[in-house]
């Protein structure tokens, strides 16, 4: 899982499997509190859902459904080509709000809003 | 007739398409579209799931054939890039559509139609690596907007329709949106390169 932090953030993510670390849910599998945990899926050539909402310091996961690659690139980061059940994870900080894009198919567009 | 029109685009397609993008006359349009659809025509419509399978299998591997010609040619660093995508993301749907016809222990089965889109690639594959390098990006995304915009038709008017097998329905069905993004892409290519 690769993980990376937006100023402060911390990106993960996971190649072939995807592994849904949530405290106490698996045995053994401990996360440092982080906020809210929120999931991205990608499927169809589209984010789901295209626009998000967080509050700072929440967790955001981009999970590949599609057989193709995807990525979540925005012009401050990039979750490099995520495979067929790939995930990766963006620690938010600061308000703001952030378009991304897909740039293997840049018709997938979504925004994530830091509250 | 609807079973027909989509498998007749493709044909189509698959067989004037670099040759309309590169601007070849009329005369070299209508030496290279008759038999290939003479051909799709002689069978008759419905395709069965076996049949389905190899028609999938062509099309997408005959996407990938163009752009690793592409790959070669291409000038332009965003047509490289999109041949790149074209390379990886049909070959990962070929690779789930096998992977799916051998779990349902289905052999794809040559037909008239996969066979047509195999011979007629191959003239459309001649057509490109005769573009002159100048005109080689933009006949190249040309005759990607093309190939999209049949694929889509077929797969909406032959493919979905005529499958039986649920999953292969639902696989059909989830790949179209691969197809919808890539004609977009391609179209937003074309403007581009067509402006410049």
């Amino acid at each position: 899982m690769r993980r990376e932090n937006l100023g402060g953030s911390v990106w993960r993510r996971v190649a072939g499997v995807t592994v849904f670390c949530v405290s106490g849910a698996v045995p053994g599998c401990v996360t440092p509190h982080e906020g809210e945990r929120h999931v991205v899926e990608v499927r169809g050539f589209a984010y789901s859902p295209d626009t998000l909402r967080v509050a700072g310091g929440d967790t955001v996961v981009w999970v590949n459904r599609d057989v193709v690659s995807h990525t979540a690139t925005s012009s401050e980061w990039d979750s490099g080509a995520l495979g067929r059940d790939d995930s990766w994870e963006l620690v938010t900080s600061a308000p703001d709000t952030i378009g991304y894009l897909c740039s293997l198919h840049p018709a997938m567009a979504g925004t994530l809003i830091i509250e | 007739m609807r079973v027909r029109s989509g498998w007749w685009a493709l044909a189509l397609v698959v067989t004037g398409g670099a040759s309309c993008a590169a601007g070849a006359d009329e005369e070299d349009r209508a030496t290279a579209t008759p038999a290939a659809v003479e051909a799709a025509a002689t069978d008759g419509g419905a395709l069965n799931d076996a049949e389905i399978a190899a028609v999938v299998v062509a099309a997408n591997s005959i996407d990938v054939s163009y752009g690793e010609i592409a790959r070669q040619r291409a000038t332009d660093e965003r047509v490289k890039e999109f041949a790149e995508t074209m390379i990886s993301d049909h070959t990962a749907v070929n690779a789930s559509a096998v992977e799916l016809v051998s779990r349902l222990g289905v052999t794809p089965e040559e037909n008239e139609v996969s066979r047509s889109l195999q011979s007629s690639a191959t003239r459309t594959r001649d057509s490109l690596r005769a573009m002159s390098s100048a005109d080689f990006d933009l006949g190249y995304i040309r005759n990607e907007v093309a190939y999209h915009r049949a694929v889509l038709d077929a797969l909406d008017t032959l493919l979905i329709p005529n499958a039986t097998n649920a999953e292969l329905r639902e696989t059909l069905v989830g790949v179209r949106p691969a197809f919808v993004a890539h004609l977009e892409h391609a179209e937003a290519l074309q403007r581009a390169l067509e402006e410049t």
